[in-house]
């Protein structure tokens, strides 16, 4: 198995590249089988959501899904609870989260390299983008012809928590799971300790009993625009990232899909994300 | 101090529930204890079907997919003609093992090559069996008539993980035709870096080969007899072994590209004559008959071959289009080296067909042991071949692909190519009668290939 | 240096580029790689029908993969 392994003695550190990131699984123990059988149990988790769900695998569902050309195509219980989920997304954001937005990669690559296309590239596009128009039911989808969906606004967040919950049930150690920044803990540490959090660029740490944390923000896919730096949150009713809203931000709540649900929906609030954030969540951080 | 007022979370509640709901059904969450206030806003879960995350509703033994094929060759001026049918089945399991199957079959007719020259006489020839013989007329390219009828091909090969990052492939490969049967083994292992940009892989095969000749194997360098004489054989049979070793990287070098590099290596060792093919002895003394074949002997070759080859393809996605280039550079110890090229350019003409139109170029320089003819003064080498295949030669081959794209992704395609052959005979100078006969040899042939993927 | 030797080194070279890390792509850059004509060996059938038919007439054989198997043509 390809991943790093450190023996801090009470604790045992994986690492392993997964969904575009790093990710980590610190488990509070000083058995190194109790952690490896918990690490390969978070592992084995989070490949299996990784490949299922990425737009860039040939032959799983997101692929079929996206070349039905069409065609109605047979999903499985997961799959049909997620779509469930987005669609609750699109209604709390009232339209602005929105997984059909998945044909915008065509125009926008957010290296840092890339420039930003051109309205003309992209207005064709925003054609294909209402997720009204996709229909499901729990064994079928059907999407219109070259449409794309994109799973990837809620992958990482959701396969933290199935992750975790899958730890939570063998009940061995207490652990917490870090991909790329979405963050969950079984249960507080050893002597009921908080895991101290640290979010990105700030003095202050997060003290966490239970439950997750997660980020959304411009700091590592963005887009040069003159001279202003423009994160990969894109308005699906303009094509264009979201204007006025903070570099990042970063929200505890009960599971991770809930917190990077509110992290996403406030930024999507552009310039009112505090706003959105005071009113909604109960602990959170904003990086202007 | 101001009292705040209860924060509504209006929005926060309803995502507290419906994550709540996607976890609940989708792991088993339910026997856990939630808060008594989230757990009014919870809608009921179907959970007990949901016995463990993997399980699908459509979770079937197997991923089935595969390929028929059909070629159809046609050599002008009356020779090979052959029609091949193939079927490929591929089987994909769970945890990321494979299996696949390719059979082919190869029905060939029509004349080749015996090795022997032009010539404005009329010569005999006695037939592969010994028991016939068979005339070509003045200025006629010497034929012998293609009596290997079917050729079946099985091979079948099984891939599996052994790790995350490495897989290993298992395959066996064997073909039987009237005069000849070829079984062989062959193993890879393949390694793909972290990030998936990189994968390396060695493979080695073992290949067993035996011939059966029509009439039994004739000795070489022997002269042909008529069938009253008796050709003089060697023998019933003989074998072959040849074992191969492939090194090959993949590398992506960015979003729009993607290189392969392939290094092998391979050694034979055992008969490698064409049985059926001769060389002409001509006369190149006495200035009456200078130029006529006065004999005919059969071909003997080196029962040693090291083949080393280098190969590299780039695959490029322009706007427009996707360009494949490709070129392999190859040289053996019998003195041969040949030069390969290849470029095709795929591209849509609408949503459902495509368009792929190729051309590859292939330049080969003889091996040390090619000859035209041999001049009757002249001592008979120890290894000597008139195999036009063996010798000088460059081929050109232009070709069309329409592709149509059909739904789950099913493909439909046609291939048109032309194949044209020529040999270089330069460094050979032709004497009396030979001179204004047409020597170079030739080859020209028409492809046409149908497939449909499933 | 014969032709072969000076290959050799070319492909060494490469290869030794090849392993740092500054080539490749992110997992979320794939797009166009995942596309079946930017892959290789997608069509063995029809390599397999050109392989023979080449091996048949010409003086070479393999160095995409693993030849499929003797016919005694060359």
């Amino acid at each position: 198995m390809q991943h790093n392994f450190i023996d801090y003695n009470n604790y045992k550190a994986y690492s392993f590249l997964c969904m575009g990131g790093l990710c980590e699984v610190l488990i509070e123990t000083v058995n190194k089988s109790i952690s490896d059988h918990i690490f390969n149990t978070v592992l084995k988790e989070a490949r299996r959501i990784e490949s299922k769900f990425s737009r860039y695998q040939t032959g799983n569902i997101v692929y079929k899904i996206n070349n039905a050309q069409g065609k109605s195509i047979k999903i499985d219980r997961e799959t049909y609870h997620i779509l469930q989920f987005a669609d609750s997304l699109h209604k709390a954001s009232f339209g602005l989260f929105d997984i059909t937005s998945g044909v915008l990669r065509r125009v926008w690559t957010f290296d840092g390299r890339t420039p930003a296309p051109a309205p003309a590239d992209i207005a064709p596009l925003l054609k294909k983008i209402d997720w009204k128009k996709v229909s499901y039911n729990k064994s079928q989808i059907l999407v219109p012809k070259d449409w794309e969906l994109d799973f990837g606004g809620l992958v990482k967040e959701y396969s933290v928590d199935f992750c975790i919950e899958k730890v939570k049930s063998l009940a061995l150690a207490p652990t917490l799971i870090n991909f790329g920044g979405d963050i969950a803990v079984t249960g507080p540490k050893i002597n009921n300790q908080p895991w101290k959090i640290h979010v990105d660029q700030s003095a202050e740490s997060l003290l966490l009993f239970e439950g997750a944390v997660a980020t959304s923000g411009d700091k590592n896919r963005y887009v040069i625009h003159h001279g202003v730096r423009l994160g990969h949150i894109i308005n699906p009713k303009t094509g264009w990232p979201i204007v006025g809203a903070p570099r990042s931000v970063t929200v505890a709540a009960k599971n991770c899909t809930q917190a990077g649900a509110l992290a996403t929906l406030s930024l999507l609030k552009g310039s009112q994300c505090e706003e959105f954030l005071k009113n909604e969540a109960d602990v959170y951080k904003i990086i202007h | 101090m101001q009292l705040r007022p209860q924060k509504r979370k209006k929005i926060g509640n309803f995502l507290a529930s419906s994550s709540l709901a996607l976890l609940c059904a989708t792991t088993s969450l339910a026997k856990d204890n939630e808060s008594p206030a989230s757990k009014k806003n919870i809608p009921p879960s179907p959970l007990t079907e949901y016995l463990s995350p993997t399980t699908s509703a459509h979770k079937s033994w197997a991923e089935w997919s595969g390929e028929v094929g059909l070629l159809g060759y046609s050599e002008t001026k009356g020779r090979v003609q052959a029609i091949e049918p193939a079927l490929l089945l591929n089987a994909k399991l769970s945890d990321d093992q494979a299996w696949s199957t390719k059979l082919v079959f190869d029905s060939l007719t029509g004349a080749s090559p015996n090795g022997a020259l032009n010539s404005e006489q009329p010569q005999t020839f006695t037939s592969p069996s010994g028991s016939e013989t068979y005339i070509i007329s003045p200025s006629q390219q010497p034929l012998y008539n293609q009596f290997r009828d079917t050729r079946i091909n099985l091979s079948t090969s099984w891939t599996a993980p052994l790790s995350r990052l490495w897989k290993y492939n298992l395959g066996f490969n064997g073909s039987t035709e009237y005069d000849y049967l070829s079984l062989g083994l062959n193993a890879s292992l393949t390694k793909e870096s972290e990030d998936k940009n990189q994968s390396w892989s060695v493979g080695l095969a073992y290949t067993s080969d035996s011939i059966n000749p029509v009439g039994g194997v004739p000795t070489p360098l022997a002269q042909m007899r008529s069938p009253s004489q008796g050709v003089l054989r060697s023998g019933g049979s003989e074998s072959k072994v040849t074992y191969d070793l492939l090194m090959g990287l993949t590398q992506v070098i960015n979003h729009r590209w993607i290189i392969q590099s392939n290094v092998s290596l391979g050694v034979s060792s055992g008969y490698m004559n064409d049985p059926y093919k001769f060389v002409t002895i001509f006369d190149d003394t006495n200035s009456a008959t200078l130029g006529n074949p006065t004999s005919y002997i059969h071909e003997a070759r080196p029962r040693d071959r090291f083949k080393r080859s280098l190969f590299v393809s780039s695959k490029n996605h322009f706007k427009t289009g996707i360009l494949t280039v490709s070129y392999r550079y190859l040289n053996d110890d019998w003195g041969l080296s040949s030069h390969t090229g290849e470029a095709s350019f795929n591209f849509s003409l609408s949503h459902s067909w495509r368009l792929e139109p190729s051309f590859r170029y292939y330049a080969q320089s003889a091996v040390d042991f090619y000859q035209l003819a041999l001049g009757e003064s002249q001592q008979i080498p120890q290894e000597i071949t008139a195999d036009y295949r063996l010798g000088d030669l460059n081929t050109i081959a232009p070709g069309l692909k329409i592709i149509r794209k059909l739904e789950d992704s099913k493909e439909l395609s046609l291939i048109l190519r032309y194949y044209q052959q020529n040999g270089d005979i330069s460094s050979f100078t032709p004497v009396g009668s030979q001179i204004g006969q047409d020597l170079i040899p030739k080859t020209d042939a028409y492809i046409v290939q149908m497939h449909y993927s499933f | 240096m014969s032709t072969w030797v000076r290959l050799s080194v070319i492909s060494t070279f490469l290869l030794n580029i090849t392993a740092c890390s500054i080539l490749g792509v992110r997992p979320w850059e794939r797009n166009l790689l995942s596309e079946s004509e930017m892959q290789f060996g997608t069509h063995p059938l029809e390599e397999g029908f050109d392989d023979h038919i080449y091996f048949s007439k010409e003086g070479s054989s393999g160095g995409r993969g693993f030849s499929a198997g003797g016919c005694g043509c060359n």
